[in-house]
């Protein structure tokens, strides 16, 4: 609190700013609520001398970790908190005079440079933790990242490898990557017991590991019902839907929430989990990471031309728990093979056959790809899945070149150019396909 | 039926008149820093010039950068499809549009009946565009009506490497240091944008015929540049330029 208080007083301008960013949202009033709910447990860690900090990256085994006591703090959710307040270029400035390149990724300059300067998490700062995880699933960065931090704090780093499984990989490969990264979880738990001095707690794990499952098989029925849900709701859900998912800093919590949402789901709409048909003009796939700052583009650029977002496979990648098995050693291998496997890191032959289950489930008319200008690890093979799609199905794809984090890459006149091309082309997609 | 069609680009404002497909009229003109009154200024001229009045356009259609300045207009459609659609009406077997502009680049699909397929535009720098040889002929003290000739006289084209378009003015400003003559320099700026725009290409995949649109298209240097590199030869329109006005107008008439 001391941290908030002194950046308000610091850069009154840009706290308002971050303010009217977070408003402009559309979200909920109980996400919100979440949002700093999360904020305010990450923040009062540091009065808590007993509770373990760590830091996350996205995709690391949490459960682990959390069974031994640590306390969940992901700097890429900062940033993105951070993104959607309008508040980044500051921060990645800041990390540019670093030294860090422009063309590194904008969550990791946000963090930093918001850390160097001593914001507050609600603005994409991290206070020093007492441990630092990182995992490569979903990004190369990480691992040198996390390495870095760790260095400068003087506290141990845990980098866990999960291989990628490549094109045309067999299933006997899969399991020499699954014994690799059971491997790995074993050496956490001993790393854990190093550095918290305490034994495993294998009850505690189960039930955390039983919970992720019942949070991700909770998410993916109500991703579900996504076809029913009017699609305006993009930005909610990508934003802090599946927050409680991703942290997973209260599981009760996210529990309560997600079933609580999943009645009213089943109320309104019953087993009908078709699609709505006509309610929007353009169906559209987002392919990655959403641009947090930019909220207008889908309220109102695309929206406006009636295209709406109404699929996402970047969201649903966070929900790839399995059940606990009856054993510590089945369940970590269940865990790693979770982890090997999730739409988000799936070689192009997975992709391709992933998005062509989405084009027909989601009754796509157009796809946009966004090729992250500081992420590229995500945007490779875009161009290839792009052509795949283009040629199976006509489907018109617009490669968005932009960033998720750093608004600098994003120009409305040249992109607004674009936007208004891939329309054209989603109507004449549409009308061939009424013809059909 | 008369319709009009307005494209406001970031270096020049064209217009086109039709009356049903004969294409009656088309002006140049520069955009300015107020495209409100580069496309009023050409508009009335338009008027002036073939003694029609207002109530005598039936549809008008902006395209370009500066379509949604155009306050009389009745559809505002992008660049993209105005220009496949002019380049269909030159040359009616085309399968792809090549139009570079002043801002942009891209590279169109079209199918058989002259919708767009695909489309694939530069990335968000000038690089490749006519503003690329605006400020590489400044650099040259070149005026950029003569880069078609100059590049012409070339022995041996020198490689411009860098791809960003600051970068490749200070990469010509020291190959004017080192004595290099301007026409190898010219004709290396043309075989460095002609690079670029097949990269695009590819990623849509070339088809032919191929149609050059665009300012850029008087070049004739930049034009057997690309030529070269991929092999066929491009059609170009006469009233190439004017290509997205006419385009707009074609489509206005529905």
């Amino acid at each position: 609190m001391i941290k908030l208080t002194r950046f308000i007083i610091q850069n009154p301008k840009l706290f308002a700013q971050g303010i009217k960013g977070y408003m402009n949202q559309h979200l909920s009033p109980r996400l919100y609520q979440i949002i700093l709910q999360y904020l305010t447990q990450t923040k009062m860690t540091t009065v808590q001398p007993w509770k373990k900090f760590g830091v996350f990256s996205a995709g690391f085994p949490t459960e682990i970790p959390l069974a031994m006591g640590y306390f969940p703090g992901y700097p890429e959710a900062y940033a993105a908190f951070t993104g959607a307040a309008g508040c980044t270029v500051p921060p990645i400035e800041h990390a540019e005079s670093l030294g860090y390149g422009r063309d590194l990724c904008s969550y990791m300059k946000t963090s930093i440079g918001a850390s160097r300067m001593n914001w507050p998490e609600d603005f994409g700062g991290n206070r020093p933790a007492d441990a630092y995880f990182s995992a490569n699933l979903v990004c190369d960065t990480h691992l040198k990242w996390f390495e870095s931090e760790a260095r400068i704090h003087g506290k141990p780093h845990f980098a866990l490898d999960v291989p990628s499984l490549v094109a045309g990989e067999s299933e006997e490969r899969l399991e020499e990557y699954v014994d690799y990264v059971v491997q790995q979880l074993y050496d956490l738990i001993g790393f854990l017991e190093q550095h918290t001095g305490r034994k495993f707690n294998e009850r505690k794990f189960f039930e955390l590991v039983n919970n992720s499952f019942e949070i991700s098989s909770l998410f993916k029925e109500l991703n579900a019902y996504r076809k029913r849900f009017p699609a305006n709701r993009y930005f909610e859900w990508v934003r802090s839907f599946m927050l409680p998912m991703v942290s997973q800093w209260n599981q009760k919590d996210a529990i309560r929430y997600y079933k609580k949402h999943l009645e009213m789901a089943r109320k309104r709409y019953g087993d009908n989990q078709t699609i709505a048909s006509g309610r929007e003009k353009y169906r559209v796939l987002w392919e990655g990471i959403t641009l947090w700052y930019n909220v207008d583009l889908y309220q109102k650029v695309l929206a406006d031309k009636g295209a709406y977002i109404v699929a996402d496979p970047y969201t649903y990648s966070f929900a790839a728990r399995s059940k606990p098995k009856s054993t510590l050693a089945e369940t970590l291998r269940q865990i790693a093979r979770d982890h090997i496997i999730i739409p988000f890191t799936l070689n192009l032959d997975r992709r391709i056959a992933y998005f062509n289950t989405l084009i027909k489930e989601f009754d796509l008319d157009g796809i946009i790809m966004h090729a992250n200008q500081s992420c590229r690890p995500n945007s490779t093979g875009l161009l290839d899945l792009k052509e795949v799609l283009h040629k199976k199905w006509g489907i018109p794809v617009l490669m968005m070149n932009t960033d998720h984090c750093d608004p600098r890459a994003y120009a409305d006149g040249p992109m607004n150019t674009r936007i208004d091309g891939f329309v054209e082309m989603m109507e004449i997609y549409k009308e061939k396909r009424i013809k059909i | 039926m008369i319709t009009v069609g307005i494209d406001i680009g970031s270096i020049t404002t064209k217009i086109a008149l039709m009356e049903g497909k004969k294409l009656l009229y088309t002006d140049v003109s520069l955009s300015g820093y107020d495209m409100e009154k580069a496309w009023q200024a050409i508009y009335k001229k338009m008027l002036e010039r073939t003694g029609k009045k207002e109530s005598d356009i039936s549809f008008l259609v902006s395209t370009g950068y500066g379509r949604n300045n155009v306050s009389i207009s009745q559809k505002k459609i992008t660049e993209i499809s105005c220009h496949a659609a002019g380049a269909k009406y030159f040359f009616p077997k085309v399968k792809a549009v090549i139009d570079i502009g002043g801002q942009d680049s891209k590279f169109i699909r079209i199918d058989d009946t002259g919708s767009i397929l695909d489309f694939v535009m530069n990335d968000k720098c000038a690089a490749g565009t006519g503003r690329f040889l605006e400020v590489m002929a400044r650099a040259l003290h070149v005026e950029i009506d003569d880069f078609s000739t100059l590049s012409g006289k070339s022995k041996k084209p020198v490689t411009i490497s860098s791809m960003c378009t600051v970068f490749a003015e200070s990469e010509v400003i020291s190959l004017i240091a080192k004595g290099e003559n301007r026409e190898n320099i010219i004709a290396g700026i043309h075989d460095s944008i002609a690079s670029r725009m097949i990269s695009m290409m590819k990623r849509t995949g070339v088809a032919s015929p191929v149609v050059m649109t665009g300012g850029v298209s008087k070049n004739i240097g930049m034009r057997k540049a690309i030529e070269k590199k991929i092999g066929m030869t491009l059609n170009v329109p006469e009233q190439a330029q004017v290509c997205g006005a006419i385009g707009a107008a074609i489509l206005g008439s529905g």
